[in-house]
């Protein structure tokens, strides 16, 4: 099926783009922070060449690369949860942040921790990234990463059930809203038993930071956005029938049931797991959708998700990169960061669509 | 080759049976409170052959649209089976149940950013591969159905900034671009215009006969069924189907049944619905059928009735005429002239007749 407007060379042309766009802002990732590490030294030490300062090696291995890994691996899990969700609820502002889903990851990483922790130490210091490496074990990791899925995907199963009732999509936004506060509350309940400096450690995770993340914690999370993205992969095709709605993607043969639970799957893995790690991060699940869709002219998920995927990883290291600005001391919150690219493009998707589905 | 035997034998076997079907929802909370399966219609036993045109009419709210429904596999039915070309159609995977029928729904809908080349083309979604790559034969098959739905023209535009009309042409051109056995379209002519309508109809029957398609569409424009169809369903308000060629049913009454309501009643004289049931008075009409034929149609709106051939019992005579490029109508009151006459307008008694230069003229004297 050809959905695009736009020919096929201008569809590569744009992906390559994307590619160069990427790989450049990732080398600029690794180069830039408070240390300044010139961008031939950073990219071969990456290479395997030693620096010519071992500092720049440490920091390069340590701290940037995984840092930068983080950035794309969440940027563009997030992108495509919030394609996936934005044809599955047919409503152009869902999202995994705008609908409760990455509060519901919150909450499952909470609960899972205060399990942990009335043996361990206190739950935000867990949730807070140095907790999170104290856990330390990979089985520790996963189980905390398990937990945010789950959590995602039961808030998920909740705003799925009710959509099928409700036909309105501002409702169902609310809902979804309602469904992260109601999370966000009991969050706040369990932080009730912690000490002021772990709620501390707790708020600023709820900024968004992919700094924390260790190599121990990588593979947890590639495992997780990469099985995201195959479940999404194989359900590009159904998804362009659900554009029609539910009814018409039936009476094309795209068996619901099973697309459901896929979708579900897919997109609790991928906001879940990304939440778990570097807390929920705003606007990127709900823009970058709409970013790709203008940039290809075209509502075909066969070129949506690589572009949501690449989009969204760029978007993601840029807003690394803006948020601890070359020369600044002290790191800017990611989520404020994101939600400057983000709303603008929110409102401007509410501007070009008269209103939202309402009937 | 004998293409008119294989047409014989497609058409003896019904592509679509339904036997025993009851339509309608399952578990439905009543007032109550109780849960129970609200039937809509029950006990249809149902044939759909290849190379028809079948139009499916009925009262609002009498259940067309979850037959429809029904029959796509789009619901499942509370009772009795349906059988797609001998087989039974519950049972096929929704993959070969969308190569073997498609559907268009009345609901509008937004489509995302979508083409209207891209939208017809997800019609070959049960056609193609788990990527959905189209072959050269599925983008003759979207060509095909996009000009068979008069949307060719329109395959560059966003499906969104198209109007109602355009809209439903180019939903019945992805339906067509599925290429299925059978066609069901919900009121495929809702938001057409007249020429539109009669156009559409006319495509639909087409296809019907030239690509061997069975096509059952639901409408409220009787007059139009009725011209078009090869048969029509007709589904009474309290359940209950009547089939059959649209002559036969008008001739049986059946369509009176189904439809007639208060003052509004279907006259198989004219093929219409006549709005005055019982008119008080009665017209003699003769003279140039076609002036004839307008007269009485103005006649009926100011409440009079047509009387019989011989004008027995007609309180008017009129006789309309055409000459010399204009037209003339001979209005003679009767009552006041002889009994004995039966036929008035040629007798020379009583008083002359008034002469009337324009219909509207004439309108303004019966009104009195």
């Amino acid at each position: 099926m050809i959905l695009s407007r736009v020919s096929a060379v201008k569809t590569a042309i744009a992906f390559a783009a994307l590619v160069a766009g990427l790989a450049g802002l990732f080398c600029l990732g690794l180069a830039s922070g408070s240390v300044a590490i010139p961008l031939r030294e950073a990219i071969g030490s990456i290479c395997g060449r030693a620096a010519a300062d071992p500092v720049w090696d440490h920091i390069l291995w340590q701290i940037r690369l995984p840092r930068c890994l983080t950035a794309v691996l969440a940027g563009a899990a997030l992108a495509l949860s919030g394609l996936e969700m934005q044809t599955l609820f047919r409503n152009p502002l869902a999202g995994p942040y705008s609908m409760g889903i990455s509060s519901g990851a919150t909450l499952g990483v909470a609960l899972a921790v205060l399990a942990g922790a009335l043996a361990g130490p206190g739950l935000p210091t867990a949730l807070g990234l140095p907790g999170m490496t104290a856990l330390g074990s990979l089985g520790a990791q996963a189980g905390v990463a398990g937990s945010a899925v789950i959590g995602a995907a039961l808030v998920m199963l909740l705003v799925l059930a009710v959509s099928r009732r409700v036909r309105s999509n501002s409702t169902l936004l609310i809902l979804g809203l309602m469904f992260g506060q109601m999370t966000g509350a009991l969050v706040s309940v369990l932080q009730a038993f912690s000490s002021s400096e772990q709620i501390r450690a707790f708020t600023f995770w709820t900024f968004g930071s992919y700094a924390g993340v260790t190599w121990a914690q990588l593979p947890v999370l590639a495992a997780a956005v990469l099985a995201g993205v195959a479940m999404a992969a194989v359900c590009a095709k159904p998804l362009n029938a659900l554009l029609l709605g539910w009814t018409y993607a039936r009476s094309l043969g795209v068996p619901i049931q099973g697309l459901r639970v896929l979708l579900l799957a897919s997109t609790s893995l991928l906001a879940g797991a990304v939440t778990a790690f570097c807390g929920p991060v705003a606007f990127l699940g709900l823009a970058v959708p709409h970013l790709c869709r203008g940039l290809f002219r075209t509502a075909d998920h066969r070129i949506l998700i690589p572009a949501c995927l690449l989009l969204g990883a760029s978007l993601s290291l840029a807003s690394d990169l803006v948020s601890r600005l070359p020369g600044a001391d002290r790191a800017l919150p990611l989520n404020a960061v994101t939600a400057l690219i983000g709303a603008p493009v929110v409102i401007w998707v509410l501007l070009r669509r008269p209103a939202p589905r309402d009937d | 080759m004998n293409p008119g035997n294989s047409k014989d034998t497609l058409a003896s076997a019904p592509r679509l049976r339904a036997e025993g079907l009851a339509v309608g929802y399952r578990s439905v909370r009543s007032a109550s409170g109780r849960t129970q399966d609200r039937r809509v219609v029950s006990g249809l036993d149902l044939e759909l052959r290849a190379g028809e045109l079948v139009c499916l009419l009925g009262p609002n709210g009498a259940g067309k649209s979850t037959l429809l429904r029904t029959l796509a596999g789009l619901q499942t039915p509370l009772a009795g089976r349906i059988l797609m070309d001998g087989m039974d159609f519950a049972g096929l995977p929704p993959e070969a149940r969308a190569r073997k029928s498609a559907i268009v729904l009345t609901e509008r809908m937004d489509a995302g950013n979508l083409t209207v080349h891209a939208l017809a083309a997800l019609g070959r979604h049960p056609h193609t591969g788990w990527m959905g790559r189209l072959r050269e034969s599925d983008r003759a098959a979207v060509r095909r159905g996009l000009e068979a739905a008069g949307a060719w023209e329109l395959r560059e535009r966003l499906f969104d900034e198209l109007s109602d009309g355009e809209k439903q042409r180019v939903m019945l051109a992805r339906a067509l671009a599925q290429e299925p056995a059978l066609l069901l379209l919900d009121e495929p002519t809702a938001f057409l215009d007249l020429p539109r309508r009669v156009e559409t109809m006319r495509s639909l029957r087409m296809l019907a006969r030239d690509q061997d398609r069975a096509v059952l569409l639901s409408t409220h424009d009787l007059d139009l069924a009725m011209r078009a169809a090869d048969r029509l369903w007709l589904l009474a308000p309290g359940g209950g189907m009547r089939c059959g060629l649209p002559e036969d049913l008008a001739l049986s009454g059946a369509i009176g049944e189904v439809f007639d309501q208060g003052d509004v009643a279907f006259d198989p004289t004219s093929g219409q619905f006549r709005i005055h049931g019982h008119p008080e008075k009665l017209v003699a009409l003769s003279g140039d059928p076609l002036l004839a034929m307008w007269t009485a149609r103005m006649l009926e709106r100011e409440g009079y009735g047509m009387a019989q051939a011989d004008g027995a019992g007609a309180a008017f005579a009129i006789v309309a005429e055409s000459r010399g490029g204009s037209s003339y109508w001979h209005c003679r009151d009767t009552v006041s002239a002889e009994p004995g006459s039966p036929h008035p307008v040629s007798g020379a008694a009583g008083p002359g007749p008034e002469t009337f230069a324009s219909l509207e003229a004439l309108a303004a004297h019966m009104r009195l």
